[in-house]
């Protein structure tokens, strides 16, 4: 597959030396995913346009968030815990979807899913900030939002390869060890592709993440 | 002492074949009727029960130990992934309350034989003995009713049966390890150069994880995810320490078992448990009762065996069930280096600083803090970069830039406050039982020990030459909730781990802990247990067949 920084590497490349066991558990997020069975109609629009923006999901190379959080869902597996002041998981979230196609309903007289990227960068950022929102505990719902959303997309493997991460190595391990050294399948960052010093790129995706830049 | 293998043949008991599991032993393990009246049943096999079980087993003892959770075979249960290990954490529901409340599950509570020790990093430090006197010496926490010297042959004994791998330790208790320490990665190499850069004493250990072989188990691989149950059989839990021996003498390890309730007859001694197995309800009969779930829900199975004698709870006379329950401080920060790190090679634990941990009387604070390299895997690296606020396109930037990252993270001292506490809250689980509610609050204390470890952990970040950092307030660990004192006024339990209120009720788990130090809790909760059965076994000697 290949990305931008690990030009070539692919993690999943990697398959056949992982344990049986992981093997099925990681593979199972790269297929299809299968129907939904939590989200209505209504709820997959919103939902969607929340992950789009949540995590700056990619067009070309999807990684199916909102799947793998609806069958989390539907199957109850939450974390073990919810704060007091938030209702449980699923009915947060219902809840917390509906409240967003209101709110940009009263703001802009649009659906949730139909603002400007820089609409629904607002009304989110105000969100993030805010100490009540709808009702619930702001920072809370944000919390849950996140949890689910990072779980969901940096269990994926296409993450995984983009950040350069080895991956499950059982049984066969890692061993080499130390600064700046590689396995012999561990890809080295190119900085031929990226020249910018860390502080430019941050400064670029602020840009990208408030709109100012593609 | 006689050798580790004369006094704990577990590692021995293991396959050598390239498998994890002996399923041998487990299949002709022995199995009790619940109308056996068994010596003990123990309720949770984690830390604290896994000990309990092996040494009381040792003496003779006829020993059922229950946990909620499955009888792990790593080989077939377990996987190489932050995701599909979802399943090793006690994810039944809890609600979480305060001015900071505690996230519960994957981070600190454990499911399953092993319980805790499966999916902790492997720390494992002893208490200082100051730990055992803070009351008296700095004027805040709670004295133990034990002191340092009469836990240290225990903490002795569980270092070699784990066994521990480090440098010589020279805080605290100067001491030595039984195994050399590990090699460092990129990670621990950059906390060594940072501390020697501030001038900070650091050293590589103590991690319980084997480095060359101890007997059926294998050298660490270095595939760096302690944290989602070791594969390899090189990291200590008790399912492959202590469970392989208390099954080779007789012990029943009963899985799957969700205790509801201690009972207690009419002589005010406990009967025996109420529990349930694929839904059924069983009650087991036993001689002696020991609790052994955690901080968390140690309290809430004691909260919930009301009868007419204990109408608020069993040992709850004195409102001291579910209080002073503690969690440490333990913000994590990390630094960019231009060098590529990949922090996720090698345990997550390598290097730690003590330097730190006694009260400093020139700070505006009382005790201390220890700072230990983590690294964190890309779930969690992306909460990490979550809790600065970044969302969207610079969150995805910061998490792809994962190989440049180390992250180091601080054990503060939080004090034990009695609002800090465990109640049942109006839900209840999938079985009906009420769960529980953990409420926690920072005291001002708290706040400025976090504060000054924080900053020590960028002090040396920088010093090691780090473009940027991220920083997320986080806690570690469960302590307290039925606190052992020296009256019943005092504290749930005494010396012994003997409740106040039923002379033949112990509790052998982290919730005994009137304070909790700035050291990973797992290696003191084991030394209490192993000390526990000694008193046990001494105090019963009809017991041993």
């Amino acid at each position: 597959m290949g990305t931008e920084h690990f030009p070539g590497y692919d993690v999943v490349d990697r398959a056949g030396t992982w344990d049986p066991v992981t093997r099925h558990v990681v593979l199972g997020r790269v297929g299809p995913p299968g129907p939904l069975r939590f989200f209505t109609d209504d709820e997959v629009r919103v939902a969607g346009a929340l992950l789009h923006a949540l995590l700056a999901l990619d067009e070309g190379r999807p990684v199916p968030v909102l799947e793998l959080i609806d069958t989390r869902l539907a199957d109850d597996e939450t974390d073990g815990w919810r704060h007091d002041d938030l209702p449980h998981d699923a009915d947060a979230w219902r809840r917390s979807l509906q409240l967003l196609d209101d709110d940009a309903r009263d703001r802009w007289q649009r659906r949730f899913d139909e603002l400007t990227d820089r609409q629904r960068h607002e009304l989110l950022e105000d969100i993030r900030t805010a100490d009540r929102w709808g009702g619930l505990p702001a920072a809370h719902l944000w919390n849950l939002w996140m949890r689910y959303a990072c779980a969901a997309f940096y269990s994926h493997p296409d993450a995984w390869s983009e950040m350069g991460f080895g991956g499950p190595a059982y049984p066969v391990g890692y061993a080499n060890l130390g600064l700046d050294r590689r396995e012999h399948w561990e890809v080295t960052e190119q900085d031929a592709i990226d020249p910018e010093p860390w502080a430019h790129r941050v400064e670029r995706a602020w840009k990208r993440h408030r709109g100012d830049e593609p | 002492m006689k050798s580790v293998r004369a006094r704990n043949e577990s590692a021995w008991l293991l396959p050598n074949d390239g498998t994890r599991t002996n399923h041998g032993l487990r299949r002709d393990m022995r199995r009790f009727d619940d109308d056996d009246e068994v010596d003990i049943v123990i309720v949770g096999c984690g830390a604290g029960g896994g000990v309990l079980a092996q040494r009381l087993a040792r003496a003779g003892w006829r020993v059922v130990a229950m946990d909620a959770g499955p009888f792990w075979d790593p080989d077939r249960d377990w996987v190489s992934d932050e995701r599909g290990s979802h399943h090793l954490y006690w994810t039944e529901p809890r609600v979480v309350a305060g001015d900071n409340p505690v996230p519960l599950g994957a981070n600190n509570s454990g499911r399953g034989v092993g319980g805790g020790t499966v999916h902790y990093a492997g720390y494992t430090p002893r208490f200082h003995p100051s730990d055992f006197c803070t009351e008296s010496v700095d004027g805040v926490g709670k004295d133990w009713p034990i002191s340092y010297e009469q836990l240290k042959p225990y903490y002795e004994a569980i270092e070699e049966e784990l066994p521990v791998a480090g440098q010589a330790w020279p805080w605290g208790d100067p001491h030595r390890y039984p195994h050399s320490p590990h090699p460092v990665s990129g990670l621990g190499a950059l906390f060594l150069r940072g501390c020697e850069r501030t001038g900070i004493r650091a050293r590589v250990g103590p991690v319980a994880i084997t480095n060359g072989r101890f007997g059926n188990r294998p050298h660490c691989i270095y595939r760096g995810f302690c944290l989602q149950g070791c594969k390899v059989n090189a990291k200590a839990s008790t399912l492959i320490t202590h469970v392989p021996d208390a099954l080779a003498h007789g012990a029943e390890i009963r899985p799957d078992s969700m205790v509801q309730q201690v009972e207690i007859g009419p002589d005010g001694r406990a009967t025996g448990v109420i529990y349930r197995r694929d839904g059924v309800e069983c009650r087991q009969r036993a001689r002696l009762v020991a609790v052994a779930g955690y901080a968390i829900e140690t309290p809430r199975l004691l909260l919930n065996s009301t009868s007419s004698r204990f109408p608020d709870g069993l040992c709850n006379d004195h409102d001291l069930v579910g209080r002073y329950v503690m969690v440490q401080g333990a913000a994590q920060t990390a630094g960019r280096f231009e060098q590529e790190v990949r922090m996720y090679k090698a345990p997550p634990p390598e290097v730690s600083t003590e330097e730190f941990y006694e009260t400093d009387p020139r700070s505006d604070h009382k005790r201390g803090f220890s700072i230990q390299c983590v690294g964190p895997l890309p779930i969690t690296w992306a909460e990490h970069v979550v809790a600065e606020g970044h969302w969207g396109a610079v969150l995805r930037e910061y998490v792809r830039d994962y190989v440049h990252w180390a992250t180091l993270g601080v054990l503060c001292e939080f004090l034990p406050l009695a609002a800090n506490r465990v109640t049942l809250a109006d839900d209840t689980d999938r079985l009906g039982i009420p769960v529980a509610r953990f409420s926690y609050s920072q005291c001002d204390n708290d706040r400025a020990l976090l504060r000054a470890g924080a900053a020590k952990m960028a002090e040396i970040l920088s010093a090691a030459g780090a473009q940027d950092t991220v920083t997320i307030e986080r806690y570690a660990h469960l302590v307290g909730g039925c606190r052992m004192g020296a009256t019943p006024a005092d504290g749930v339990v005494d010396a012994s781990l003997r409740s106040f209120a039923v002379p033949n009720l112990y509790v052998t788990d982290g919730s005994v802990l009137p304070t909790q130090g700035s050291a990973n809790p797992a290696l003191t909760i084991m030394a209490l247990a192993a000390r526990c059965a000694d008193h046990l076994a001494s105090a019963n000697r009809g017991f041993a067949r």
